[in-house]
């Protein structure tokens, strides 16, 4: 099985914080694929809010995203997007 | 940030009776009040509002409540065990009976997510959750939260 891999950073002021990550989460699910993200040394099923807290990723950090699956391309360019549009919040 | 600096056992609750997140909020909010040496009412209210933006629901029946406190007082959390589950619209539609309140000064992002990552680990651990679950008074949950 192919594996989509991108390196992004982090732009919201708080990081990967509760909220962020539940809506990172919510959007993994809709998916028909399978994503990781790598921080750090530690990695975490992107489909987990717990596991992508564990990351403890803050604003400027750079997190590794691995996709997998039939809508792995997809999924990708929609985590990507919400990282970038800083999860929707205003700083 | 390790929970044992977060928790202290007059801090900690099992089979705590909740009957709704409002109700499971209060009683976080009152002990929280007295720890922090803070108006309840005021916590309260800063907990329904961060949940108005959204549910801190995690999923598999744990919630992570928090609220930035002010820059001079420490950083403190509240533990409920519930002794059945309550509505809490978690993304993932189950029902919440593990309660993780956190409460960070305002300046200390990096702190607050540190927290926030030390209590996921340890909650990510099915075992520990069920030994959470089934612990029989609130000292014994204090020792598996701050071991």
């Amino acid at each position: 099985m192919d594996i989509i891999k991108q390196t992004i950073t982090i732009k919201n002021k708080l990081g990967l914080h509760t909220r962020a990550t539940i809506k990172l989460v919510e959007l993994v699910n809709a998916f028909d694929a399978q994503i990781t993200i790598t921080h750090n040394g530690k990695k975490a099923d992107a489909g987990s809010v717990l596991g992508l807290l564990v990351l403890e990723t803050c604003f400027g950090q750079e997190i590794e995203i691995e996709a997998s699956g039939t809508q792995a391309q997809e999924a990708m360019q929609a985590v990507t997007e919400l990282i970038e549009n800083k999860f929707l919040e205003e700083e | 940030m390790k929970i044992s600096t977060l928790l202290n056992q007059q801090s900690v609750f099992c089979n705590t009776t909740c009957t709704s997140k409002k109700g499971a909020l209060e009683k976080i909010s009152l002990i929280a009040a007295k720890e922090l040496d803070l108006d309840a009412q005021e916590l309260f209210e800063s907990l329904i509002a961060r949940e108005k933006i959204g549910s801190t629901g995690v999923g598999s029946g744990i919630a992570i409540p928090h609220v930035k406190i002010s820059s001079e007082l420490p950083a403190t959390a509240v533990f409920l065990q519930c002794e059945t589950g309550i509505d809490y619209d978690s993304y993932d539609g189950n029902k919440v009976d593990i309660l993780f309140a956190i409460f960070v000064p305002e300046d200390l992002c990096k702190e607050y997510l540190s927290a926030l990552s030390e209590i996921s680990q340890k909650l990510l651990d099915k075992q520990f959750l069920r030994q959470l679950r089934s612990a029989g008074n609130s000292q014994e949950l204090f020792e598996l939260l701050t071991l």
